[in-house]
């Protein structure tokens, strides 16, 4: 009868540390989202071009961007889309356009640091709308150190 | 007559060379994601490639890449923060590739479920595989893919014309290069 008793205690106690594991093995989430309708790309540069997620007051960050409707598998352009734009909190909306950088043409932004702006992680999302009334956006990989940064 | 009919034979030889020139031209509609349609005849003066998107106009499957710095080997020095975003590395340092993408007809992320194979293509190395893993801390943790390599101290400077392809389960092929930025905008090795 002991024997019993221990080897169920032995079995509970397993199957109690197997639930705890698996309650703590974290949900795989992948990036960007579930499900999309619109696809949306935004990548942060000098004004010189150089990639970068770190600015400082005063200076400007370049966004470029792009999108894609996932019904029409169309990358979109000035004509499809009703607006697009960069918002950052506490900061006025930072319309994207439509414009020619090298040899194609992309979604491009350029906002200047505000002296006032908080230093730290810029919580950025970039929003789009199609004229057919989808909608998308764009929000940074969670990456502390990959993220824009306004440094001083 | 004699000019006339020089003339009228230059004027042929002209209108078949523009017309040869045309059928290379890539019809508006019909590129793919990351092609190399850039080879597009100088005497097409202004064509649909001249008005071309980027990173095209029509795809089966859409990427985010960006750059950021891995902890290199020793020894090479690391920069003081990792996984900072990045286009220029010097020889020694180690780019690590962000990718994250959808299935367009599906709307569904790309995921280890989904993909048949993701490499990242380096002229002159072999294929770097792109992994699928987690990043990220705490409730922001996420998935998507990522690779990563040794710039060799001999690698040739000056841009780095990289690719990163994609091939689902479905068969759908995505292909991203940075073809058609402009040289600062591209990832870029410096001594």
């Amino acid at each position: 009868m002991k024997k019993l008793l221990t080897a169920s205690a032995a079995v509970v106690a397993l199957l109690a540390v197997g639930a705890t594991a698996w309650a703590d093995t974290p949900p795989e989430v992948p990036f960007p989202a579930p499900k999309t309708d619109v696809f949306v790309a935004v990548n942060t540069s000098t004004t010189a071009g150089a990639a970068t997620n770190f600015v400082t007051r005063g200076s400007s960050v370049v966004f470029s961007a792009f999108a894609a409707d996932l019904k029409t598998r169309k990358v979109l352009t000035d004509k499809d889309v009703k607006y697009f734009y960069v918002a950052i909190p506490d900061q006025p909306n930072v319309k994207l356009t439509f414009s020619k950088l090298g040899s194609r043409f992309l979604w491009t932004a350029t906002w200047t640091v505000p002296a006032s702006q908080p230093l730290g992680i810029v919580p950025f999302k970039a929003l789009v709308k199609t004229n057919a009334r989808r909608y998308g956006s764009f929000v940074q990989p969670p990456v502390t150190n990959a993220m824009l940064t306004v440094t001083g | 007559m004699r000019y006339l009919t020089y003339v009228l034979g230059v004027a042929l030889v002209a209108g078949v060379l523009a017309a040869s020139a045309a059928a290379q031209t890539p019809a508006q509609g019909t590129f793919s994601l990351g092609d190399q349609t850039d080879a597009t005849p100088l005497a097409a003066v202004r064509t649909a490639a001249d008005d071309k998107p980027f990173p095209g106009t029509l795809g089966d499957v859409f990427l985010y890449v960006d750059v950021v710095n891995g902890r290199p080997k020793p020894p090479a020095v690391a920069r003081p923060k990792s996984c900072t975003q990045l286009s220029i590395v010097k020889r020694g340092e180690r780019p690590v590739i962000r990718v994250y993408g959808v299935d367009a007809g599906t709307g569904e992320p790309l995921t280890s479920a989904n993909v048949k194979y993701a490499y990242l293509k380096i002229p002159g190395l072999a294929n770097v595989k792109l992994n699928w893993g987690p990043h990220g801390s705490g409730s922001g943790r996420s998935f998507f893919w990522t690779a990563g390599w040794d710039v060799a101290a001999d690698y040739p400077l000056g841009v780095l014309p990289f690719k990163v392809v994609f091939k689902t389960e479905s068969g759908k092929f995505g292909v991203y290069t940075q073809d058609g930025l402009p040289p600062e905008y591209r990832l870029t090795v410096l001594p």
